[in-house]
């Protein structure tokens, strides 16, 4: 038997908490504090936990890869090789319906490659792409969908940090979970792209085409994005262009050929990744100013995530000593559902789960309870690992508390679209993702092709 | 009355160790509380990790986070240096129960071992555990120790030495790890039991296990919070203390027999083949001042490291146990 | 105001320090690859790597709680009078500012002890001390109730704190 009432508080006071506009992380830690001692009785041993915590749950090497990761990913923002793909893609589609918005999820997918979070191709890309886009035209919504649905591609092409997290908590490769996440990237990258042409094929105004000639041609003349230039004429030497691609293609492969030939393990790439990087920003013509500014922001973006991911794990303890993670994990077991229930439910969760908190605390929370009952009932851990990321991932694109959405608002500056507005248009990728998930369970093979064929 | 216990591990379920933690005792435990007194028990599990990690059972344990923790004194380098005695004397006895045995009567001979739990660490030591047999798995075939010179091979903690002194190259790793990095050749071995070559599918890149012997040792242990046991009803002490007992006998026995059976079912997937006994003898000679050192460094820090290698030595001795190379500590 | 500027310049200091530490974590693990393709394994780089992360994040949390960073929900609130909001975010600073104190209560004794132990990472040459991770936690955990307090009391006092910039107005 074990305690209804502290579980059941514990998991409704976070809730409250989070709901109410507490620090994600306070309401955690809090919460966490409330349940030990109720579940311990004992003041010194709630104190014990938390520093005991503290100390422990981040001191680990694989930890920090991710600001190592976000380092890369700043220091190849600030070359300019992305914003030069970017243009180069787009370039190349110039007859393409959609052309934007396709050149935003292509160019998303090669910078993935080299980012292992996703809110960093999302403020990356609202610059890049956005203005750009309501400069011809496109709805608003259908411009920053785009933008925040392709950003979740971040997190399944490696490296990505839910990967790593998902590595630690269940004690698999992270290598092999980062290959894992190739095919079924590209998969949800056709997908998307497929969506955007349909889409602009059906309704053309998306995209600012088939509307009455003055509505597109004679901007108000107080929009101040109607003075961003065409990238598809600009300039573009094709040296700078090549140089890009070297850059950027060099770099991933000589950190998958690194890993290939042992030189250095998957976990270490992310520090050879950024020696690298910076030296390409700086061939490129980073100078001390945008070199400051890059690390500085690693440390401002990656330490709250850390925190979080510290009274995440808090939390998780927490649960574990109320008993809960165990009844829970009995309830599923005991159920008598058939694997496939089980699976649609753990799923649900996750889904529901990310409309409230962020990926990786959720990730912390669920994974030790649902891995093993996964497993249990005979599931790919693989594909489980990428179907649990994905549908995660989606979270991040949900109402209330969608980080990837309060990125591109953040980012984009733009005081007439709301919040609503860019969750509303994010719906399509919503339920891409969900095919990708639903295909991922059918045909398990699809995670598992690159690992086998490479590790 | 209920009695309520926390109780857990770092490791996983899968590690034989935890494993008979859930299946043994705490069944038994539950069972013949329940049958021969009026109380009853409920445990609240932290396997994997969930309560804490690998490195933090003791500190857990003595604060009361966990009531009873199940943990491997490697990683207490720092609090438990001696504990990790029979590490210090590689080429051992491969046979779990010989190790436990030995390890039995060290510290029946030496209080410190026992009194050093509650004395520092405000818990009590209920049971020892032996681990399955260290061996040698390599992704090629190799004959004697100059085949091993220069290579890279991984080790954690104090078994980095023991490639060191054979002039083989040490990497630090862990086993989350070891799959990927042998795939990707960081390393081209790993100094390893046969449950991890079997489970961890590490028999994929590594296809060669040498069956070097170096010796089961007998440093993992059950401990429970002192606070906790003391507040446990008086009936309930000696029965704790009989389940107890039973389950460091039975870590042995299944760990025994655990051996063998993966052993086995090695030697169907990949070459498994016994040490060459000049390879052996080799490795152990180059191996012989270290146990010296270690002793010393122990003895510097105020504990009884001599007298408990030595000890170790002619137990095992006793046991029938012969030495490749007897090693001589002052 | 003498206090608050103290304590941003120590906030700030400490971000700027932790931030160029995660930098040069790259180059020793850069130096850790060559070193061991070269034949010569550095040893103890994975301990001081792991108990650099304890630090580092200690280091930045004073700066997440003043700058605004910590991650929050804000959409059911926004949906509220602006009196309950301003009470809500109260209560969420002063939980913040007791959760804080409360874990650098928590963590003198841990700190104490693990120095009195000379409780190390790793094995062989190069042994990493865990105590200065403790006491970084002590050290933030301080810090940031210290933060929170600051932002408590602006709110209550209706104060107008400045942006906290970092060096040479990088405001990232
Ligand atoms: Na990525
Ligand atoms: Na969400």
């Amino acid at each position: 038997m074990f305690d209804y009432t502290t579980a059941t508080l514990v998991i409704t006071l976070l809730i409250s908490l989070v709901l109410l506009g507490f620090h994600v992380a306070v309401a955690l830690a809090v919460t966490s504090a409330v349940g030990l001692y109720l579940a311990t009785g004992s003041l010194r041993i709630t104190q014990a936990v938390l520093a005991s915590t503290s100390a422990e749950a981040l001191r680990s090497f694989t930890f920090a890869v991710i600001p190592l990761f976000m380092l890369m990913g700043e220091f190849m923002g600030r070359s300019g090789v992305i914003t030069d793909i970017y243009i180069g893609i787009n370039k190349g589609l110039r007859r393409v319906p959609a052309r934007l918005a396709i050149a935003t999820v292509l160019g998303n997918t090669v910078f993935s490659f080299v980012t292992g979070v996703s809110i960093a191709s999302a403020a990356a890309f609202s610059r890049i792409a956005y203005p750009e886009m309501r400069a011809h035209g496109y709805d608003r919504g259908f411009a920053l969908g785009a933008i925040a649905g392709s950003s979740c591609l971040g997190m399944l092409i490696p490296p990505s940090v839910l990967m790593i997290v998902w590595g630690i908590l269940t004690e698999q490769s992270i290598g092999r979970l980062f290959l894992a996440g190739v095919a079924p990237g590209v998969l949800l990258a056709t997908l998307f792209v497929i969506y955007i042409m349909a889409a602009a094929l059906l309704r053309p105004a998306l995209v600012g085409e088939g509307k009455s000639e003055g509505s597109q041609s004679q901007p108000a003349p107080d929009d101040p994005l109607s003075a961003v230039e065409d990238t598809a004429t600009k300039p573009l030497p094709p040296m700078q262009l090549l140089g890009a691609a070297v850059g950027l293609f060099g770099i991933v492969a000589s950190i998958l050929g690194g890993i290939w030939m042992g030189l250095f393990t998957p976990t270490e790439g992310a520090g050879a990744g950024a020696a690298l990087a910076l030296g390409l920003a700086i061939l490129r013509g980073m100078r001390w100013h945008g070199f400051v500014a890059a690390i500085f922001s690693v440390g401002r973006i990656a330490a709250p995530i850390m925190i979080l991911l510290l009274a995440a794990a808090l939390y998780s303890r927490t649960l574990a000593m109320t008993g809960v993670t165990t009844a829970i994990r009995e309830t599923i077991v005991e159920s008598g559902l058939s694997p496939y229930m089980v699976l649609a439910a753990i799923v649900l969760v996750w889904f529901l789960l990310g409309m409230i908190i962020d990926s990786i605390s959720i990730m912390l929370l669920t994974v030790p309870i649902v891995e093993p009952v996964a497993m249990a009932f005979g599931f790919d851990q693989l594909s489980f690992a990428i179907v649990g990321i994905i549908a995660i991932e989606a979270g991040l694109l949900t109402p209330p508390f969608g980080l990837l959405v309060y990125t591109v608002k953040a980012a984009i500056n733009d005081p007439d679209v709301g919040i609503q507005h860019i969750f509303l248009a994010s719906v399509p990728y919503w339920l891409v993702m969900l095919i990708v998930v639903l295909l991922l369970i059918g045909f398990p093979q699809i995670a598992n092709f690159f690992p086998n064929l490479l590790m | 009355d209920n009695i309520n216990l926390r109780i857990g591990s770092g490791h996983p379920p899968s590690v034989v160790y935890a494993g008979l933690m859930i299946d043994f005792f705490q069944a038994e435990l539950k069972s013949r509380v329940e049958a021969r007194t009026d109380h009853t028990i409920n445990f609240v599990e932290g396997y994997s990790g969930s309560i804490v990690k690998v490195t933090e059972v003791l500190d857990g344990v003595q604060d009361g986070i966990l009531d009873i923790g199940g943990m491997c004194f490697c990683f207490e380098s720092s609090n438990l240096p001696l504990h990790a005695f029979q590490a210090m004397l590689p080429f051992g006895p491969m046979n779990p129960e010989v190790s436990l045995q030995v390890a039995q009567e060290v510290y029946e001979e030496v209080p410190y071992m026992n009194d050093v739990f509650e004395d520092k660490f405000n818990q009590v030591l209920l049971a020892r555990i032996a681990d399955g047999g260290y061996n040698l798995g390599t992704s090629f075939d190799w004959n004697n120790l100059s085949d091993l010179q220069g290579q890279k091979i991984a080790g954690a903690g104090l078994n980095l030495n023991w490639l060191d002194y054979a002039g083989v190259l040490p990497v630090q790793s862990s086993l989350a790890d070891a799959y990927s990095e042998m795939m990707t050749n960081v390393y081209e071995g790993w100094i390893m039991f046969p449950s991890a070559w079997v489970n961890l599918k590490l028999h994929e890149p590594g296809p060669f296990y040498t069956l070097t012997g170096f010796g089961s040792i007998t440093w993992h242990g059950l401990t429970m919070n002192k606070d906790s046991f003391e507040a446990l009803p008086e009936d309930v002490k000696p029965i704790l203390l009989e389940v107890a007992a039973e389950f460091e006998e039975e870590t042995g026995r299944k760990n025994r027999a655990e051996y063998d059976r993966l052993v086995e079912e090695l030697r169907g997937m990949i070459t498994v083949k016994e040490i060459d006994p000049q390879a052996r003898l080799d490795w152990a000679s180059a191996l012989a001042p270290w146990p010296q050192s270690q002793a010393e460094a122990l003895d510097a820090q105020g504990l009884p490291g001599s007298q408990v290698l030595n000890l170790a030595l002619e137990r095992a001795e006793a046991h029938g146990y012969a030495w490749p190379v007897r090693y001589d500590i002052k | 105001m003498l206090l608050i500027r103290l304590s941003d310049g120590l906030t700030r200091s400490l971000m700027v320090l932790g931030a160029i530490w995660a930098f040069a974590l790259c180059f020793l693990i850069l130096a850790d690859i060559i070193f061991r393709a070269l034949g010569t394994p550095l040893s103890g780089t994975k301990e001081l790597v792991a108990n650099s992360v304890v630090i580092i994040v200690f280091m930045q949390i004073g700066f997440a709680v003043r700058s605004g960073s910590m991650l929050r929900a804000t959409f059911l609130v926004d949906m509220l009078p602006p009196r309950l909001q301003r009470l809500l975010f109260i209560l969420c600073l002063v939980a913040g500012a007791g959760i804080f104190f409360f874990l650098l209560h928590a963590a003198i004794t841990p700190a104490l002890r693990s120095f009195a132990n000379g409780e190390f990472d790793g094995e062989g040459a190069l042994r990493v001390p865990v105590w200065p991770a403790r006491f970084a936690i002590l050290f933030g955990a301080g810090l940031a109730g210290v933060n929170y307090l600051i932002l408590l009391l602006a709110e209550l006092l209706g104060l107008r704190l400045g942006n906290l910039t970092l060096w040479g107005g990088f405001d990232v």
